[in-house]
């Protein structure tokens, strides 16, 4: 078995994904502020559950007691210390992340390593995760943005696990038992197990404590299942009713590149060209609400959600239902203008400006660095801001040509959602 | 003059933060600087320390109508222009309004922060308020209310507030009715831009790798020539009590949804007193966390709820203590209420014990260490504490807090008396 350890100032790189039998450590001091830091997580999500929910019911289970200590006595213990423990199951991944204050850093290592090897999958807490996650379905019901944008998701990806709301259906929630979150969770652990640290730390200390704690129960090259292709639903245009709504909800957009792909840094400038920045600049938000004044809220990207998966280009707006048309013609003359006339350089430096100054920003706190190592671990590309801020020096007449080749009016799907009448 | 102070800690037992901080005037302004070496990033937030509390009974809503207009335009940067800058230097930038303060944000490199106070000097003294822009930005504001409305929590807790402050400026609406944002005129928005944004009545502070030297060099460059407007805008009166809903608890219901949520709120004492700090713990003891007294009774044993959380707004004048919670489907909300209601009783009659107090100052204590680490939210909240409470408002409140005595809890019995309450309940709709 193979201990991959690493400190922040050597950054995983792509290329280091083919050792995949090996526990990943990351750990970077960041000595701003005296906390730590730390995130644990096992490639495998809802993109390879055999029952829509089973990630997330998995990566909630975490959280709900081990062979040393059930639910109460882990809060007790760890809120007694002020650290805070969440555990979840995403599309890609399922774990847990705990912070708090740096001192504490020996009780947090200690508690993950028992979560992550001794958590009992108790058919009782089984049942409470069960009868909450069913409930919050319900609640999300309630949120008409939410609903539409659920829609969406299912015409565009379907029958991928991203068409589908991550705690799966009442229905298929009753069909989870503990055995199930046991088997994946364990398959996923084998596959690759990735674990990020950072805080007012001695990183020494760290890696050598992460060793210990972990090395005993990792390295099988198991592997699991592959996710489904998106490929969506035949309609093109799809309407939501909401009962309870003032204002129409419109998303529209298609597929377009995995993260991994190489035309991800055009697509990246491109979003912000489009509006995906800072504020209300670029073209939609200037022209759907500075301009037209029709939406409070117009969020747009080109490869949001991208993982192993295709990301997926779109456009939200919120809107008066009589300026649904508007919203719609709006939006499809600023795509046809953007693949007819291009994109001037003033825009894209403007845009790389942005991305590249923003990097500084998303690497403040130990928590951002924690989730920054483990994600472009599972991702598999840099995390250090240079290397990932020079992927974005193309020139414009790039970023027209992967505009051209990735966006497109023919492929457009639109979920409408409308209040009753 | 220029004031220093480094590791101002009330006691030993707040956590110290990174960086030295140092206080100094250009022009009127008072300006806040921590200087973080070796960080870099920079955060700047100007608080003007007037917001919809001040406004006028038929012009509900300007203060928030003139945030929006702080982008739309002033003499040297367009319509646009402040993100369209914002964004070529890297930077991020947003505003907001509450009762008793605007605050426009900034985060930037070390080598592009002062653009900040570039676009701020301009908007503050010259802002051009253009009558397209102002209608076309009336618009975006009505779709910004109905997507409040739409949602169920803002939309309950925006009827709740309003009647626990009921009488008091801070019963007001922060985006204004329909029908008010729809009769603002330029006017209105010129009178109260010119009788509260001005230096005197703004706080500006400079958080992460910077130096105070720098910033004094560039707020002698942008603010330092004489203003073209001093302070004329009386504040509201915060102070006056809001009229009391006792012979209450005042009932509020709405039908909306799939599922039912609760909303129970009360009065509460105003910042920087013991009471205040109390009442934070106890709310703390009783909903933060898997150990609180609500989470474990309501979600954890008899599993009717799926979650529960508390709040206490903070402002110049009186609080709202706030209990939220969303009913698991099936349950009886009237058991749901009984049971809140009867576990702040028992708060009272029997206080958190030693162990629930420590449990609750600890998660405050970490809580407060990460709230404060982006330089933007610790420049936001250096000059919100500046504008509304005075230097160092946030380490007394934490020190206060984790001074609070077990005896403490029961003078706020008469908080929490039931029949001060205003119970709000958004319940499922009737199909």
């Amino acid at each position: 078995m193979d201990v991959i350890s690493e400190s922040g100032a050597e950054e995983p790189v792509v290329g280091e994904a083919q050792e995949r039998d090996g526990l990943r450590v990351l750990v970077r001091r960041v000595s701003d502020a005296p906390v730590v830091a730390l995130r644990l997580w096992a490639r495998g999500g809802s993109s390879v559950e055999s029952i829509p929910g089973l990630a997330a019911v998995t990566g909630r289970m975490l959280s709900e007691g081990t062979k040393r200590r059930d639910h109460e006595q882990l809060a007790g213990d760890l809120e007694s210390r002020g650290v805070s423990l969440s555990s979840y199951g995403g599309v890609e991944i399922h774990g847990l992340s705990l912070d708090a204050l740096s001192e504490d850093w020996p009780t947090v290592l200690e508690v993950a390593g028992e979560l992550w090897h001794k958590s009992t999958f108790d058919l009782e807490r089984l049942e409470h995760v069960r009868e909450q996650a069913k409930s919050e379905l319900l609640s999300s019901e309630d949120q008409p943005d939410v609903k539409t944008s659920r829609a969406f998701l299912e015409q565009i990806y379907a029958p991928h696990a991203l068409a589908r709301p991550a705690l799966g259906s009442a229905e298929s929630l009753e069909r989870v038992d503990p055995r199930d979150c046991i088997d994946l969770h364990r398959s996923c652990r084998a596959c690759e197990t990735v674990v990020s640290v950072a805080g007012d730390i001695d990183e020494d200390a760290v890696r050598e404590a992460l060793r210990e704690r972990f090395a005993a129960a990792i390295g099988s090259t198991q592997g699991t299942a592959d996710a489904p292709h998106p490929s969506g639903t035949p309609d093109t245009f799809r309407v939501v009713e909401l009962t309870e709504s003032q204002q129409a909800h419109l998303v529209m957009g298609h597929l377009t590149i995995p993260r991994r792909h190489e035309d991800l840094a055009a697509l990246e400038l491109l979003a912000v060209v489009l509006g995906a920045g800072s504020g209300l600049g670029g073209r939609l938000p200037g022209r759907l609400r500075e301009q037209d004044g029709l939406a409070y809220s117009v969020q747009t990207h080109t490869v949001a959600g991208a993982g192993d998966h295709p990301g997926r280009f779109f456009v939200y707006l919120g809107i008066a239902p009589e300026s649904v048309d508007a919203a719609l013609e709006g939006v499809r003359s600023e795509i046809e203008r953007l693949l007819d006339g291009g994109v001037s350089v003033g825009e894209v430096d403007e845009a790389r400006s942005y991305l590249k100054g923003r990097e500084l920003f998303r690497r403040e706190t130990a928590r951002q660095w924690a989730d920054l190592m483990a994600e472009a671990r599972i991702h598999q590309v840099a995390c250090d801001s240079d290397a990932w801020a020079d992927r974005w020096d193309i020139s414009s007449s790039e970023v027209e040509a992967a505009a051209r080749r990735h966006l497109s009016l023919d492929q457009l799907r639109v979920t409408l959602g409308k209040p009753a009448e | 003059m220029i004031v220093r102070t480094s590791a101002r800690t009330p006691s030993s037992r707040v956590p110290r933060l990174n960086g030295e901080r140092v206080d100094f005037e250009v022009g009127g302004l008072a300006v806040c600087v921590v200087e973080q070496p070796g960080v870099p990033v920079v955060g700047v937030a100007l608080c003007y320390g007037t917001g919809t509390a001040a406004e006028r009974d038929d012009e509900g809503g300007v203060a928030h109508f003139l945030e929006h207009m702080m982008f739309k335009g002033s003499r040297r940067f367009g319509e646009g222009e402040v993100d369209s800058l914002t964004q070529r230097l890297g930077g991020s930038n947003n505003a907001f309004t509450s009762h008793d303060a605007t605050v426009y944000h900034f985060s930037f490199g070390t080598d592009t922060w002062s653009t900040a106070l570039e676009i701020e000097s301009d908007r503050m003294d010259n802002l051009l308020l253009d009558e397209d822009a102002i209608e076309s930005e009336r618009h975006v504001i009505l779709e910004e209310i109905a997507m409040y409305e739409d949602e169920p929590w803002d939309a309950l807790d925006q009827q709740v507030v309003a009647r626990v402050f009921a009488g008091h400026p801070y019963a007001k609406p922060v985006l204004g009715s329909r029908s008010s944002v729809e009769g603002l005129s330029r006017e209105a928005l010129r009178a109260f831009y010119s009788q509260y944004y001005n230096r005197e009545r703004a706080n500006l502070a400079v958080v992460g790798g910077v130096r105070a030297d720098e910033v004094r060099a560039a707020c002698e460059r942008w603010f330092g020539n004489e203003p073209s407007r001093s302070r004329s805008g009386a504040l509201p009166d915060t102070e006056t009590l809001p009229t009391s809903v006792d012979g209450g608890p005042i009932r509020i219901e709405r039908q909306h949804g799939e599922l039912a949520r609760l909303l129970v709120a009360f009065p509460a004492p105003a910042v920087d007193t013991d009471e205040h700090a109390a009442m934070r713990l106890l709310l703390a003891g009783l909903c933060l966390g898997r150990g609180s007294r609500l989470h474990r009774r309501l979600v954890e044993q008899e599993r009717s709820c799926l979650w529960v959380t508390s709040d206490l707004t903070e402002g110049r004048g009186p609080s709202c203590a706030s209990i939220a919670l969303e009913v698991t489907p099936g349950f009886d909300s009237k058991d749901v209420e009984l049971a809140v209601l009867d576990e702040l009783s028992r708060s009272v009659s029997e206080p958190l014990t030693q162990t629930e107090i420590e449990r609750a100052r600890q998660l405050l204590r970490v809580d407060y260490v990460f709230s404060q680490q982006r330089v933007e939210a610790r420049a936001v909240n250096t000059a919100l504490e500046h504008a509304l409470y005075g230097e160092g408002h946030h380490e007394r409140c934490l020190d206060r807090l984790l001074s609070v005595d077990p005896c403490q809890f029961r003078e706020l019995e008469r908080w929490l008396r039931p029949d001060r309450a205003v119970i709000g309940w958004s319940l499922p709709s009737v199909s």
